[in-house]
């Protein structure tokens, strides 16, 4: 298949030496693009998994630990009348408290080991999952959430998530807006170098022309030669893109999870990415086909 | 009939007329002089008849076919039964003799077990055996035109056209070279042969079309050109048939 004939000797052109670097260069941009966009998608869809059916209930410590007026005992009498109230309101699949153990995870990071200590006055937090079949009524649970423990607020993720979900889609949009503008200025360059290619041998090709050759013949050859350059540039560009991936996820491995997502990439995203460097090799092919099909095309 | 040119006129884009009213006819198997003093127009009515150039006006047939209705993807297979050795050779100096040979025949697709044994034969017949594997730097003038010359017969063109075949060699060469192509012919190849050198045409009794100011007339066989050209009964119209 790439054993094809040379007769017009394509390969003491300048544009063999650049072009390869070229390509190796808007494949390693193309395939860092891809990749943040693959990561951002697959960290708004966990979010967006996580978060869904979700709330969070916010109890003040002093609300938290005063008696509750239905007569509650305990010293966290004001979270349990919360949580009577939570389980028996319509929508509410369940509701569970953080314990010590849960809020010394969450706030290690910042507080470090041992920081939230119990003499710390921490608000206590309930996790509350919804039930997807029962609609909630949000305003009446707040209101008779404030009657039992002032203070209490509910806290739907969603609010938050949103923004950061249409940051995460502009993060998108962006990347795939880089992976076009880098296809358009390769195929630009290709067009060039194949163009400047088939000026220089306008004598050559001629001849062929002359002789019998179909268009078919001559592009043939400035097709597979730029398929050579293509591919080994997209070899070199997928190379330095690896590893600049596998250093990001190094780093990013260092990092402390709970501050950090994980961002390691999944079968069908590395699959993606392949896509990319294979892509730029025939777009390169064809590219050329079609600029020295149009040259041959002003012939008579 | 090979060719037919019917009132054929042909200027490079706003330029003068190269060639005007230009009207003859070849038949398979002929052998023509095509003369005529430089800048007449000899090369541009080559590149007419090998198709690198259309015509302004006027009508060309080749094999048959009416040029200006033949699709351009046919074009190919018209150009493939005609064989050009150019002024220049155009030799690829990237390739060996048997390369530049072969060329024809690999654009024809021929399979490459085939190549080898024609191309050989032939190198052979124009006194190039020794040297296959030469590049065309490596060559003489004289060994350089015989490899253009055995590149435009390995296919086994219905029409060899020559441009100045002999302008580049002396005159025991230029013998050699005309025997070659009379050979050619004998075995049923249109020949034309664009040359200057009268003395080589006088050596022929073959027709001779002349070509003076764009203009072409046709002589049955060759009489010198100069202030007595013979007179007007040695000359055709351009509308009578050249063989």
């Amino acid at each position: 298949m790439f054993r094809t004939r040379r007769d017009v000797p394509l390969d003491r052109d300048a544009a063999g030496r650049f072009l390869p670097w070229i390509i190796a260069f808007m494949v390693y941009l193309a395939v860092l693009a891809t990749a943040a966009a693959l990561t951002v998608s697959s960290l708004t869809s966990a979010w967006d998994n996580e978060v869904a059916g979700t709330m969070t209930v916010q109890v003040p410590p002093r609300a938290a630990r005063q008696a509750a007026p239905a007569g509650a005992a305990g010293a966290d009498a004001g979270l349990q009348a919360v949580l009577e109230v939570l389980r028996k309101t319509p929508g509410v699949a369940s509701a569970v408290p953080l314990g010590p153990v849960d809020i010394e995870r969450l706030l290690g990071p910042w507080l470090g080991p041992g920081g939230a200590s119990a003499d710390l006055p921490l608000p206590r937090l309930v996790d509350i999952v919804l039930d997807p079949s029962a609609p909630l009524d949000r305003p009446g649970l707040s209101k008779r959430l404030a009657e039992i423990a002032p203070g209490a607020t509910i806290e739907d993720h969603r609010v938050w998530l949103r923004d950061l979900l249409v940051f995460a889609r502009s993060v998108e949009v962006l990347s795939v807006a880089i992976v076009l503008l880098v296809a358009a200025v390769g195929i630009a360059t290709v067009v060039y170098a194949t163009r400047a290619g088939f000026a220089i041998h306008r004598g050559t090709v001629e001849l062929l022309h002359m002789i019998g050759a179909q268009d078919a013949y001559i592009a043939a050859q400035f097709q597979w030669h730029a398929f050579r350059l293509g591919a080994r540039g997209a070899l070199v560009g997928i190379t330095f893109a690896g590893a600049t991936l596998g250093l990001l996820a190094h780093l990013a491995g260092q990092v402390e999870s709970a501050l950090l997502p994980r961002m390691g990439m999944g079968i069908g995203e590395l699959l993606v990415l392949a896509v990319v460097p294979i892509g730029a090799t025939l777009v390169t092919m064809y590219t050329a086909r079609l600029a020295v099909v149009r040259s041959l095309a002003e012939m008579v | 009939m090979v060719v037919r040119f019917e009132n054929v006129g042909m200027r490079y884009g706003n330029g003068p007329e190269v060639l005007r009213d230009v009207t003859f006819t070849l038949d398979p198997g002929s052998f023509h002089f095509l003369t005529g003093p430089s800048g007449a127009g000899k090369t541009s009515l080559l590149r007419l008849m090998y198709l690198a150039q259309r015509p302004s006006r006027g009508l060309i047939n080749l094999f048959g076919r009416d040029i200006a209705t033949t699709p351009r993807r046919d074009l190919p297979a018209l150009r493939r039964r005609i064989g050009v050795v150019f002024q220049d050779f155009r030799l690829l100096d990237h390739l060996s003799a048997l390369d530049n040979v072969a060329l024809p025949l690999r654009v024809a697709g021929v399979p490459e077990s085939q190549i080898r044994t024609h191309v050989g034969e032939l190198l052979d017949w124009v006194g190039l055996s020794g040297h296959l594997g030469a590049r065309p730097a490596t060559l003489s003038g004289g060994q350089q035109q015989r490899v253009a010359i055995a590149r435009a017969v390995i296919g086994r063109p219905r029409l060899l056209l020559a441009d100045e075949p002999t302008g580049n060699v002396d005159n025991a060469i230029a013998m050699r070279l005309l025997y070659l192509f009379e050979e050619l012919n004998r075995m049923g190849t249109c020949v034309v042969i664009a040359t200057h050198n009268e003395s080589v045409i006088a050596k022929f009794d073959y027709p001779v079309l002349r070509l003076e100011g764009g203009e072409l007339t046709v002589q049955r066989a060759f009489r010198p050109a100069g202030p007595d050209r013979g007179g007007e009964r040695n000359w055709e119209r351009p509308h009578d048939r050249a063989t």
